[in-house]
């Protein structure tokens, strides 16, 4: 089954499931379906997601689980302290 | 498979009865139990047995009545809409409940075949043409709302 971050990424832009939805041309429950990993998409609607939300398709899409929001907060405050250190 | 041509929301789905995941779930499988306890029940019945034609009666009026609102649910809508109202999820949803309707319609009429003939000398019954009749019923109502109900059994409740 291939991860995804859309909840994160529709959530973080204000975007409802229906909106999204028609954005892309499907179903609102097809983004129900999407956003909790039960149905993997074709390369049409992967590519179709990730042009409405301007990011990469590998940055929506993954093989691997994404980490945590949490992990991922943390280790870009720790990188930007690192930044910051290094200054 | 392309999405391109999908509109939701399209009102004709109004036009039938929606059920939720559970409820539909529930519904057909009472409706299909319904259906095969009537034609198993009715192999065996005599004109004696009143309680057990009052139950056969029954089995049949929850079955046929079952098997009627499922056809009009929006899984049938799924079922048998036009592709270009469906998604690619719907549409694969939808492949893969017809294959295993075809596979039910395989092995029913298998069972048809084989298996009132073994009922029928286990039980000592004749296959007449009007348990023929009735396994025609069960098979056509059964089949009818078989890839509505898989859709239903696949489809997810979210509380």
């Amino acid at each position: 089954m291939v991860a995804n971050q859309i909840a994160v990424f529709r959530t973080e832009r204000g975007i409802s499931r229906k909106d999204l939805a028609a954005l892309v041309s499907v179903n609102p429950q097809t983004i129900g379906f999407l956003e909790r990993g039960t149905y993997s998409p074709s390369v049409e609607l992967a590519l179709k997601l990730a042009d409405v939300f301007r990011v990469p398709v590998e940055a929506l899409f993954s093989l691997q689980p994404f980490p945590a929001l949490a992990d991922q907060l943390s280790a870009a405050q720790s990188n930007a302290r690192g930044v910051s250190h290094d200054d | 498979m392309t999405t391109d041509t999908h509109e939701p929301n399209k009102p004709s789905r109004f036009k039938y009865i929606l059920l939720k995941p559970r409820s539909a779930k529930a519904l057909s499988a009472v409706s299909i139990a319904a259906m095969w306890l009537w034609f198993l029940l009715k192999l065996h019945l005599t004109d004696e047995q009143t309680g057990v034609q009052a139950l056969v009666g029954l089995c049949a009026l929850i079955g046929l009545i079952g098997c009627i609102v499922m056809f009009l649910c929006t899984y049938n809508f799924v079922a048998n809409a036009p592709a270009s109202q469906l998604d690619e999820r719907e549409l694969a949803d939808r492949n893969a409940a017809y294959f295993k309707a075809y596979q039910y319609a395989v092995i029913l009429l298998l069972v048809g075949y084989l298996g009132t003939d073994f009922l029928a000398r286990l039980f000592d019954f004749q296959v007449t043409p009007s348990v023929t009749q009735n396994f025609f019923l069960l098979g056509f109502m059964t089949v009818l709302i078989t890839p509505a109900t898989i859709l239903a059994w696949r489809d997810e409740d979210l509380g």
